[in-house]
Order: structure tokens, then C-alpha cells, then sequence
């Protein structure tokens, strides 16, 4: 039974359509990420669900019931905003309880859950500051903690981490997995990051101009991403894309060439029927870290070195194939060469993924 | 004197001149009410003399100076409340709602600053004739709120548009409604704009001349008015002039003073940021 | 954390508000209501007087509707015409002075150098601006006194005969115009100087690495951020001139003769010492519309559409 359901659901601003008919279920106790660049619209779906907008079209239902006309406060789901959006003259305290006492619960009540929630975010010792007494990290605890006390059936969390440092962000997120664990509540989380998004999610819907691009969990989109969006948005860094053609076709398997390619051309075993045809023009992607110089692979980039990143444990390298495009190879330990040196990159042909002339995965 | 250090001299020099030509009429002001009546009727005038307060102790006895100051004390506070409790909910939804004609509604609150005050000191006299409420406090705070209101729906729309509409949202979520987020969420964080705003308000209407002295006999007229009546007759009492002049202008000097930074945004509503 | 389980949904409030069409308006409501009833209805009621016979001192034949009579007497009147001219005067006479004086002065202010005098300067503004309008008026009656003005002190410091300002049309119309440029020579340097603040630091920065020319500075960096300031000093001034009364009233009430019956001034004699309500009505409504047209003005030069 889905907890939450959004049923193509349109969000127009005049003219602009931000979110085109977008559909998607969630189960309970899920982690779901809404994941794209900015612009994608994730955001204002993030805020159709809690209500502060109101959709043009389509339903949403959260545990059976249709809240498409339920004020954001009756739906039973709390928001952790980016900006926190802490109530700068109320002390830590009085910002948790604020939502309660606006429901009218008892002040012993309000005390039990507030003790609880600042138990649990570790934030005992800091319930008389102000918010502008607070550090990032601190705010953003009691923002959750906000959420928490409310005990909401739905937690919405709107880009939480983008305004931390990197350290802090790292912490943060695993505390917020931890609290996923321990609450076992629905919690749908916009990010931009697709870190964030593979690390935190149970599954992941992503988003571009305001249509879903696809949904699965992190390992599906990462092994079968539907399109080059989804290809080049999950994976860091950006997979390689280079231009082939088909040079042959049997079955399950393709031959595809290109002057990138060294010997010009590479074998391919899909393992399903190939709808393509000699003479087309598609994509071969290719992650960098599959990429290993002078490798075993049966996929071999003939490139030349530009540069070379030292990332301490691991390498950039940067080269250009020999069809003009860029290509990027990760690799453990450090990678002695000179700039314009010849390197052969080579993955193996399990890792190599052919989309169409649209993009679409073949 | 190198070029640089005479840029630097004629910088100061025009910066002290300025000041001495600011403060000029009000030092004037100060020191004329502080020389008894031979100094301040010499020619040429003189500027060494020995201060007296007999004229401060003159008003001080004079129940109609007093009576005008305490009425001017009641017409401002009053106006200035009124103007913060009917304004600030407007600020609010202008603040924070879309609704059609808001833009006119715009128009008509800035319009007001504009408006000559005869324009309305002709109708509300006669108004005010019939309605027996000529010489009332009543009908000086009413009108006052015409200048008032404006300035304070003005600065504190200003603040309550500074708010992030986060804030608004979080409150929504915690089940607040606009009232609630109005009365326990903007008003605590635009403090700092109703204050400038109440004071402002206090200053306009402390101020005010015309409307009071066509609006006012005797029982409410208001300092200025008595800071004018003097002026008839041959002979003008000039120490007590200007040491009810410095009565009057002292208290508003001092709140302008805690909202200089903010002097232009009252004076222009908000036209130079 | 087996203790945050979810609770049945607390008893709630209707958040009946939340979208309520009406919602804008209640809180509006107090204002409009108020600013209608001082503001709107003893327009109209003035426009109906304007159109009356209507002097308080003749009551005996009531108040008449007499048309559009008021408003061509008013425009045939030559008085009203020429205090209408001599508000024009006016507002070219101070104006000029005021703005070259406030752009002086904003320039000294925004200059680095001298950190304490500036502050204390920049206070000093507001001194003028929050003076009583009246009591600059007593000032200046007293500063410009004939016999013993300090007005006539300086002149004889700088070797020049005393005047008898207030007594002289020319003299008159000079000394409200001093005390006018003392009072708002401030806010015109106030504004300019908020223009001058918000060039960019760096950009004015990176033009002093550039050129060492003051002149260069202004005409090229500083000048754009200086003229929405002057179209607001222009504009509102011209109402504030318009408005004017408080201080010529207690320096000269408009006299001697007519040298400083400006508008507003002689509106008020007209409504409150002749008592010809209907005229001074009739005169007040022109100054309306006058006003209205400069707000237009004022608005579509300075607010962004408001969101």
C-alpha cells in the first residue's frame, strides 16, 4: 500500500508549467530523494506535498486520503527548510514548541516531546539560545527537531545540508539516516546532490524541467540510467560520452565504431535484442572510474593525456580521445605520466552503456 | 602643505562650516531663550552674555504653555498608537498577500504623503463644525492619522517584506494561522520597524501646525499653536518665544536622533533605498 | 526510540484562514476604513463645497450650488495665479542652492578622511529635519529681526548695510528662502548620499585604481547612482513647496504685501480669514489635482511594481 501518492500532478505559474504531470508513489517508513539540477522543479513538489502551494492539476494522497485541498497544518507532515526558517526571536525551546502549542497541546506534553526530541538531536544544552546563538549545524538540529516534535506522519526536507560546510554536511547526513532508521517515518528530501541522493535514499526520483526522468533505487539508476540526463546526473564524476556509430548488429550484440576507439571499433553484448541498425549514430558512456589505463577491457579509448588531477588517493586523468572528445579517468593510487602522452583508457564492456541518437538508453 | 594634505584641510574646513551652518539656527534658538531681555533686544546682537532661565521658569508658570504641551503629548502618543495598531496589520497583507488593486491601494497610501493639508484642513473644519468635535483632541488625532498612517503602513511593510517567507511557511506548517503568524511572528520581528515608524509618527504629529490652528481654539490647542499666538503685538516677548520653541523642539530632536539612520526612508517613504 | 511512535492527530484548530479570500482585506480593513473616512470623504465633501457658495461669514442666504462658478472665478484670479507663480519662484530659488549644497555635501560625507567629523556631521542632518516647522519660522523671524537680527551682524562683519528683511518684499522672500535651504539642504544630502553608498565598493574601487580625477569619479561611477536621488529630491520637494505653510505663516504670514503668499498660505487666508469656504475649496481641489499628478509621477519613477 503506497503511503504517499502523487497523481500527475501540474504546477503552473501563469504561463510556465513547472511541474508538466508528474506521478509517483512512495511506501511507508521510505526514504525517497527528489534529485536535479536547479530548475527542475523538485522543490516546488516538495512544497505541493506539504501544501504551502496549491497544485493546478492532479491529486495527492498521503496514507489514503486525498489531501489535494487539506491545509499544508492538517496534512500531518513537517518541512525542515533550507534556510531553517527558525523563528529568530523565539529561544530553541519555544521554537520547538511552537507548533504544538498553536495545536493546542498540553504544556506537560509539549515539555515530554520537547525533552525527547533535544535528547535525541543532542541538544539539551542549548534549548534557552536564540537561533542567531546557534552555529549551522546547531540550527540545523533544532529545525529538525521542530519537525520531530510534531510527530508528523510525512517529513519533508528542502535542500537541509546546501547551506553547511562540507564537514559538517557529512555528519549531518549520516545523522539524518540514523533518524530515518530510528523514526521509520516516510521522509521525501530535495537535494541538487547527487551524493546525498546515492547515499540517503531508499529510492530515487530524478527531475528535469519539471517531468520525472526516472525512479528506482540508487543502484538501478546508476547500472541502467534511462537516458544520458540520468547517466551524466548520477555519478561523479560525470560519465563520458562519446560518438559511435553502428557498424553491425547481431542479436544481442553490437559492434560500434569510432576514431576514439582504439583498432576503431568495439564489441558490445547488450544480453537483450539491439534495436538498432548499421549505419546509426549513438552514444557510448562510459564511467571514469571503470576506466583503467592500458587495462584488460574490451572497450579501448585511444587518448591523450592533458593533465593529471592529484586527488592524494586517487587521480584525475584528463585526456582527449581521438574523436576530439574529452574523457575522464578516475583511478586509485597516483598515475606517473607526461601531458600528451599517449594512453590507451579501457573498461570493460559489462560497464559500457549505448544510448540512442535521443539519449534514450538502447 | 603638499597637495594632499591641503585636499585633507579643505575637506575639514567645509565639513566644520557645514556643521556651524547646521546647527547655527538652533544654537540661536537655545541661546536667545537663555538672555534676559536687555541682551536679547542689543544691537548688534550680542553673543557673550550671562544665561538665565527666568524665562524657562516664565513658561514653566504659564498654565496655557504648559496645557498646549501636555495636549500636544496626548495627540501624538494617541496618534502614533492609532497609527500602529490600524497600520500594521495592512503592512502585513500588503506585506504578504496578492490581491487585485493592491497596487492602487499602493498609490493611495504614498499619495497621502503628498497631499498639501489645506486640502483636508477646509472639509474637516467644516465637518468638524458640525459635528461639534472643533478644539477636541479627537479631531487632531483623526486627522494626524492621515499623514501617520500612510508612514507607518509604508515602514512597516518595508520590515515585514524582509521577513523570509520561509519563516511564514514554517508557521503554517506548525498549524499557525495569519493571525497567529501576524500577532506572534511579524510583530516580535518587526519591532525595529514599528518603533521607527511609531517614532516618526510621534515627530509628524508633534510637529503639525496648520491643522491645529484651524482646528483648535483653546481647550486642545497644541504647543506649536502657542509658540505662534505670541507672535502679536508690538513689543514680542522674545525669551519666551524661543524657550518655548526650545521646549518643543528638544523631545523630537532627540527621537530624530535615534532614527537618523533612517531620517530619509521617513522623509521619502522609502523612494532611496 | 521505540517511544516516538505516532500519536492519533491532535485536536485541531481550523486553520480557516490559510486561504481565505477575505484574508487580505480584514487586515487592510482598519486602515482603508480609517484613511477612507479622514482621507476620501472630506475630499468629496470638499468637492461639493467647491461647488457652492459657501462663505461662512454670509450665512444668511445658505450655501448655494452655483456650478462650476468657484473654479472660474479661481481661474480667472489673478491672486491665486500669482501665489501659485511665486510657489514656482520659490521652488527655483531653494532648489538650485539645495541641491548643489547637499551634492557637496553628500560628496564631503562619502569621502574617506576625517571618520569622527563625518559622523558627527551625518547626525547633525537630521537636526534641521526634525525642527519644528513652526519654530523655524519663529527663528528666522528672529535671525532676520531689523534692529537686532543676527542676520544683519554677519552682513556688517562682511562690510554690507543691515536690511530690514522682513520688512523688504525682496528681503522677505530671501529670508524664507534661507530658512527653507537650511531646513532641507539636509535631506537632499541624506538622499545623495544614500545614492553614493550604494555604488559598489569595489566598482568605485577599481575606478580610483583608474583614474585620480574626483570629476572622472563622479561624472562616470557616481553619477548613475546619484540621479534617482535627484528625481525624488525633485519631486517630492515640489509637493513639499506646495504644502508649505507652517514656516512662512509664523515668519511672515505671507507678507509684507503679498512677497511671500505662497499657495498654501493664501488658500488658508481665503478658508480661514475671508471664511469663503466654497473658493478656498474650489483652490485647494486644483492644488489636488496637482498634487495627484506629481505622485503619478513620483510612483512610476521610484516603486517597482510592489509584489
Amino acid at each position: 500500500m503506497e503511503f504517499l501518492k502523487i497523481d500527475n500532478v501540474v504546477k503552473k505559474y501563469g504561463d510556465a508549467t513547472v511541474i508538466g504531470g508528474v506521478g509517483l508513489t512512495a511506501r511507508e517508513g521510505e526514504f525517497v530523494v527528489f534529485v536535479g539540477p536547479s530548475g527542475c522543479g523538485k522543490s516546488t513538489l516538495l512544497r505541493l506535498i506539504a501544501g504551502l502551494d496549491e497544485v493546478s492539476d492532479g491529486r495527492i494522497h498521503i496514507d489514503g486520503i486525498d489531501v489535494t485541498e487539506v491545509p499544508p497544518a492538517a496534512r500531518g507532515v513537517a518541512m525542515v527548510f533550507q534556510s531553517y526558517a527558525l523563528y529568530p526571536h523565539m529561544n530553541v525551546r519555544q521554537n520547538m514548541s511552537f507548533g504544538l502549542k498553536m495545536l493546542d497541546t498540553p504544556a506537560d506534553e509539549i515539555q515530554r516531546r520537547v525533552a525527547e526530541a533535544a535528547r535525541i538531536l543532542k541538544l539539551e544544552h542549548l534549548l534557552e539560545r536564540r537561533p542567531k546563538e546557534l552555529s549551522g549545524g546547531q540550527r540545523q538540529r533544532v529545525a529538525i527537531g521542530r519537525a520531530i516534535v510534531r510527530k508528523p506522519r510525512l517529513f519533508l526536507f528542502d535542500e537541509p545540508l546546501s547551506n553547511l560546510d562540507a564537514e559538517l554536511r557529512g555528519e549531518m547526513r549520516v545523522e539524518i539516516a540514523r533518524l530515518h532508521q530510528d523514526l521509520g517515518v516516510t521522509m521525501v528530501y530535495v537535494t541538487h546532490d547527487q551524493v546525498e541522493a546515492m547515499t540517503l535514499a531508499d529510492r530515487i526520483v530524478v527531475l528535469r524541467g519539471g517531468h520525472v526522468e526516472q525512479i528506482g533505487t540508487p543502484a538501478e539508476l546508476y547500472d541502467h540510467p534511462v537516458n544520458t540526463f540520468v547517466a551524466g546526473f548520477i555519478g561523479s564524476p560525470k560519465m563520458n560520452f562519446l560518438s559511435v556509430t553502428v557498424a553491425s548488429v547481431e542479436g544481442t550484440v553490437v559492434r560500434v565504431a569510432s576514431p576514439s576507439l582504439a583498432g576503431g571499433s568495439a564489441t558490445l553484448d547488450l544480453a537483450h535484442p539491439v534495436v538498432a541498425r548499421s549505419g546509426d549514430a549513438l552514444s557510448l558512456g562510459l564511467r571514469p572510474e571503470h576506466l583503467v589505463p592500458d587495462g584488460p577491457g574490451a572497450v579501448r579509448l585511444a587518448t591523450v593525456l592533458d593533465y593529471v588531477e592529484n586527488l592524494g588517493g586517487q587521480s584525475l586523468l584528463y585526456t582527449r580521445a581521438a574523436g576530439g572528445e574529452a574523457a575522464i579517468c578516475l583511478l586509485q593510487g597516483r598515475h606517473q605520466a607526461a601531458r600528451h602522452e599517449a594512453i590507451a583508457l579501457c573498461a570493460d564492456a559489462a560497464h559500457a552503456y549505448l544510448f540512442d541518437g535521443d539519449g534514450h538508453a538502447l | 602643505m603638499n597637495p594632499r594634505q591641503l585636499r585633507r584641510a579643505v575637506h575639514l574646513l567645509f565639513l566644520a562650516a557645514f556643521l556651524l551652518f547646521t546647527l547655527f539656527p538652533f544654537f540661536w534658538m537655545v541661546a536667545s531663550s537663555l538672555k534676559d531681555q536687555t541682551d536679547l533686544l542689543a544691537s548688534p546682537p550680542v553673543w557673550a552674555f550671562t544665561p538665565t532661565f527666568v524665562h524657562y521658569a516664565e513658561i514653566w508658570q504659564d498654565d496655557e504653555v504648559s496645557g498646549a504641551i501636555i495636549n500636544s503629548l496626548i495627540v501624538a502618543s494617541s496618534t502614533t498608537l492609532l497609527a500602529v495598531l490600524l497600520g500594521t496589520p495592512a503592512a502585513y497583507s500588503l506585506a504578504r498577500f496578492q490581491f487585485r488593486g493592491k497596487k492602487d491601494l499602493w498609490f493611495w497610501f504614498i499619495s497621502n504623503r503628498m497631499i498639501s493639508p489645506i486640502v483636508l484642513a477646509l472639509p474637516v473644519y467644516l465637518l468638524a463644525q458640525r459635528a461639534g468635535l472643533l478644539d477636541t483632541h479627537l479631531v487632531l488625532i483623526l486627522i494626524y492619522l492621515s499623514f501617520c498612517l500612510p508612514i507607518v503602513v509604508w515602514i512597516c511593510t518595508d520590515q515585514f517584506r524582509s521577513i523570509p517567507g520561509d519563516i511564514e511557511q514554517a508557521a503554517r506548517l506548525d498549524n499557525a494561522n495569519h493571525w497567529d503568524i501576524f500577532w506572534r511572528i511579524y510583530l516580535p520581528l518587526g519591532l525595529p520597524g514599528i518603533a521607527v515608524s511609531a517614532i516618526f509618527s510621534f515627530i509628524f504629529s508633534w510637529n503639525e501646525l496648520l491643522y491645529a490652528l484651524v482646528l483648535t481654539r483653546s481647550d486642545a490647542r497644541t504647543a506649536p499653536v502657542i509658540a505662534t499666538s505670541y507672535m502679536s503685538g508690538y513689543e514680542l516677548p522674545w525669551g519666551k518665544i524661543m524657550a518655548t520653541g526650545t521646549v518643543i523642539v528638544l523631545p523630537v530632536t532627540f527621537f530624530a536622533l535615534l532614527v537618523s539612520r533612517h531620517m530619509v526612508r521617513g522623509l521619502t517613504m522609502g523612494a532611496s533605498k | 526510540m521505540a517511544s516516538l511512535t505516532i500519536d492519533p492527530p491532535p485536536r485541531r484548530r481550523p486553520v480557516c484562514l490559510s486561504h481565505g479570500r477575505w484574508t487580505p482585506f480584514l487586515f487592510l480593513a482598519p486602515a482603508v476604513l480609517t484613511l477612507f473616512a479622514i482621507g476620501i470623504y472630506p475630499t468629496l465633501f470638499a468637492v461639493v463645497t467647491s461647488l457652492r457658495h459657501y462663505n461662512l461669514t454670509r450665512t444668511h442666504d445658505g450655501f448655494p450650488f452655483v456650478g462650476l462658478h468657484n473654479y472660474i472665478a479661481v481661474l480667472a484670479d489673478h491672486t491665486f495665479r500669482e501665489t501659485l507663480a511665486r510657489t514656482a519662484l520659490f521652488y527655483v530659488t531653494v532648489m538650485p542652492v539645495e541641491l548643489a549644497l547637499g551634492v557637496t555635501i553628500a560628496l564631503a560625507l562619502h569621502r574617506p578622511g576625517w571618520t569622527l567629523m563625518r559622523a558627527v556631521v551625518r547626525v547633525s542632518l537630521v537636526v534641521p529635519l526634525a525642527t519644528t516647522y513652526a519654530v523655524v519660522g519663529l527663528i528666522g523671524r528672529l535671525i532676520f529681526n531689523r534692529d537686532f537680527g543676527v542676520a544683519n551682524q554677519f552682513a556688517n562683519w562682511f562690510g554690507m548695510p543691515g536690511l530690514d528683511w522682513l520688512g523688504d518684499p525682496r528681503g522677505a522672500f530671501a529670508a524664507i528662502a534661507v530658512m527653507d535651504i537650511w531646513q532641507w539642504t539636509p535631506f537632499c544630502a541624506l538622499i545623495f548620499l544614500a545614492g553614493l553608498s550604494m555604488v559598489p565598493n569595489e566598482v568605485e574601487e577599481a575606478a580610483r585604481l583608474e583614474t585620480s580625477s574626483p570629476l572622472a569619479l563622479l561624472r562616470h561611477v557616481q553619477l548613475p547612482f546619484l540621479l534617482p536621488g535627484l528625481t525624488a529630491v525633485l519631486i517630492l520637494r515640489s509637493a513639499d513647496i506646495l504644502k508649505l505653510f507652517d514656516m512662512v505663516f509664523t515668519m511672515t504670514r505671507g507678507g509684507p504685501g503679498a512677497a511671500t503668499d505662497l499657495v498654501s498660505i493664501y488658500i488658508q487666508r481665503v478658508g480661514f480669514r475671508v471664511f469663503d469656504m466654497g473658493t478656498a475649496s474650489a483652490q485647494a481641489i486644483l492644488l489636488l489635482v496637482l498634487t495627484i499628478v506629481l505622485s503619478r509621477l513620483f510612483i512610476s519613477a521610484f516603486y517597482r511594481e510592489i509584489d
